[in-house]
């Protein structure tokens, strides 16, 4: 039995990710790490202008998420399990949907030069624990995404009307054809304005709990909605679709091998070949 | 609710022009200001109260000593202004031997209109054109208990729905409980916290508020609180905090410290007026960053859907994180005018990469004035 440390980037992930993936591994434990709060992730603005780590004596998102990463399999708190494995999920988000090579490549340098920075002689064990036990995945455009491909997701998240979406839909390619929630006038809370809203699927989700966009009550909370969703989302319904979801299937692949407990539903063929395990030859991770 | 509170040469607030909004957080180096904003707000509601010279003399104000910035000039009014939506209410606070004078310059604008005015050692009310004899009460009061003006009623609805909070006497509530009362908020101290509750508990339109607490409690306490027992002695309510590990309850007076902050936080939250105002200072004393965190979430959902604009004085990086959506709700003491908003030093694309916790740690805003953090240019 294996114990593998998930490090969501969201309080939604937080506080239903580890359950929701663990409903698909029985025999082994997901912990969500850290257990009190989640970390945030780096991908909220246009990964393309990260600012340099050295103006500041601080550490970025970025660099807490690496470390989080990194330290999850070396480091050992007394009277605890050693986590086998650690798995970051990460939001690609719309802002960073155009470029998710360089996402992937930007945390990929970050996990050396950490390991570089903070073990500068004799990394050659930490860099060989890395490379067999942690990855870094993505969810593209975001968690919210998926929750489209099981309409009973859907309506846990506390929708009350039915998206129009177009038929073949590629999850990881969202977009609506919902012409009234695209023509609702911009600035309205909640909801991203267009050219980006119509691919937006939490933007959608708003709509599709509260169409009017002004009822406190019954708008989409990620923390109780969001929860009821993803905690007992039907992975496999998800996948179903060609193409398949390919990022989630990295994800999910990545897991039945690090787990040797394979899914029926799951095709490493399906998987994206960008973050997919294992990868190249020269990886620092599992997959990058 | 828009709202803004100025000052003009009031003690370390040089020149405030401050606007709260929703859920925020001040933060600052020590003596920077952060609790002398909530005085403001007080003095303003206490004034209205009662009377200028009476709103001084609270040990908060701490009389008339030291009411002027330090080197301002002698010829610059001391003023604090408290905006509602377009209505402006502003006073002019005038010192004489050591007190506060009642026959402060006041006056109260709606846009370009001025509608009422008194002038500094003045006792004669102007309003809308009508004059009439002033006494000790502020020119505002004098006019709405004497017209109950409906054009006047948001603004004093705000003023006197300020509810400060910068010091709970947890101690007291803990060895002593609260004086049995018909309380229906809490008081500054949090004394009557548990006769609040009680009276909440018991009254079908204000349980909601009652549950709140009690559901913010086990959020922030998760698996050792479970709900609150009273206890009636004479005139005195005591509570026993109830465990769901444990048969027997824990009394208050064994009770944690956390627990205590948090119910009174909570209490002080539920029991504010919609559209109303509450500050907190020191938010984070006591408090375990979890329990900050949950506290910090309940009380936004809270406020959310009461319009109610809460303002958080503290020092705290969890409390900070806690912000890292909305940036522009963070508001620093520094600079000429404070506080102001953080998205005013920086950049909302950097920040985004930062804990903001951390940048306050080490000094990137609010950090102490020459201290090791401040990088010389």
């Amino acid at each position: 039995m294996a114990v593998v440390a998930l490090i969501p980037t969201g309080s939604m992930e937080h506080k239903a990710l580890g359950e929701s993936l663990g409903r698909l591994f029985p025999a082994h434990t997901f912990v969500v790490y850290p257990p009190e709060q989640h970390l945030n992730g780096f991908t909220s603005r246009d990964v393309a202008s990260l600012v340099a780590s050295g103006s500041v004596p601080v550490p970025t998102e970025l660099e807490e998420l690496v470390g989080a990463l990194v330290n999850a399999i070396i480091r050992k708190k007394r009277g605890e399990a050693r986590f086998d494995f650690a798995f970051i999920v990460e939001d690609l988000e719309l802002c960073n949907d155009h470029q998710p090579d360089l996402v992937l490549q930007v945390f990929r340098n970050a996990v050396d030069q950490y390991i570089q920075r903070t073990w500068p002689l004799k990394n050659a064990g930490i860099y060989g624990e890395v490379r067999e036990r942690c990855s870094f995945h993505l969810f593209r455009s975001m968690t919210e995404a998926y929750f489209y491909g099981e309409p009973a997701a859907l309506r846990r998240a506390g929708a009350i009307a039915a998206p129009q979406l177009p038929d073949g839909l590629d999850l990881e390619r969202f977009y609506a054809v919902d012409a009234s929630f695209w023509w609702l006038p911009p600035r309205t809370a909640r909801i991203a304005d267009m050219p980006r809203r119509f691919r937006h699927p939490k933007s959608c989700l708003h709509y599709l709990c509260d169409p009017t966009l002004a009822d406190n009550r019954t708008r989409y909370r990620e923390t109780q909605g969001g929860v009821a969703a993803l905690r007992t989302l039907d992975w496999a319904n998800v996948v179903s679709a060609p193409p398949h979801c390919p990022f989630l299937h990295a994800l999910l692949d990545d897991l039945t091998q690090a787990l040797n407990s394979p899914l029926s539903y799951v095709n490493r063929a399906h998987a994206d070949p960008r973050c997919r395990f294992p990868g190249p030859k020269n990886r620092i991770l599992r997959n990058l | 609710m828009t709202m803004t509170i100025e000052t003009r040469n009031f003690r370390v607030l040089r020149q405030t022009d401050w606007a709260p909004v929703g859920v925020c957080v001040v933060v600052g180096p020590n003596g920077a200001g952060k609790t002398t904003l909530l005085t403001v707000l007080e003095f303003l509601r206490n004034a209205y109260n009662r009377s200028a010279s009476a709103a001084a003399s609270f040990d908060s104000f701490g009389g008339g000593w030291g009411v002027r910035s330090w080197g301002s000039p002698e010829e610059e009014p001391v003023t604090m202004a408290l905006s509602v939506g377009e209505v402006r209410w502003e006073l002019q606070l005038l010192v004489q031997g050591g007190a506060v004078a009642d026959q402060l310059g006041e006056r109260l604008t709606c846009g370009t209109e001025t509608w009422l005015s008194r002038l500094p050692y003045g006792d004669r009310i102007v309003y809308r054109g009508d004059e009439r004899q002033g006494d000790s009460r502020l020119a505002l009061r004098t006019i709405v208990d004497a017209l109950q003006p409906p054009e006047l009623e948001a603004i004093v609805r705000v003023v006197t729905g300020l509810r400060i909070h910068r010091g709970y006497n947890v101690h007291g509530l803990r060895m002593n409980g609260s004086r049995q009362g018909s309380d229906l908020y809490l008081n500054p101290t949090g004394e009557n916290a548990f006769s609040v509750l009680r009276n909440w508990r018991d009254r079908r339109e204000l349980r909601p508020q009652y549950d709140f607490v009690m559901q913010g409690l086990r959020l922030a306490f998760p698996e050792v609180f479970d709900d609150l027992d009273f206890h009636v002695a004479g005139l005195t309510i005591t509570a026993d905090f109830l465990d769901p590990r444990f048969g027997p309850p824990c009394p208050a007076a064994l009770a944690p410290n956390g627990w205590l902050t948090g119910l009174l936080h909570l209490t002080a939250i539920a029991g504010a007026r919609t559209g109303t105002f509450v500050g907190i200072d020191e938010f984070e004393n006591t408090l375990h960053p979890y329990a900050i965190r949950q506290l910090t979430n309940v009380i936004r959902e809270w406020a959310d859907g009461r319009d109610l604009t809460v303002c958080l004085a503290s020092h705290s990086p969890v409390l900070l994180d806690e912000f890292k959506e909305q940036p522009d709700r963070i508001f620093v003491m520094e600079g000429e005018n404070r506080p102001v908003p953080l998205t005013e030093l920086y950049e909302e694309d950097w920040l985004a990469r930062f804990s903001l916790g951390r940048l306050y740690a080490h000094g990137e805003f609010g950090g102490q004035r020459g201290g090791v953090n401040k990088v010389e240019e």
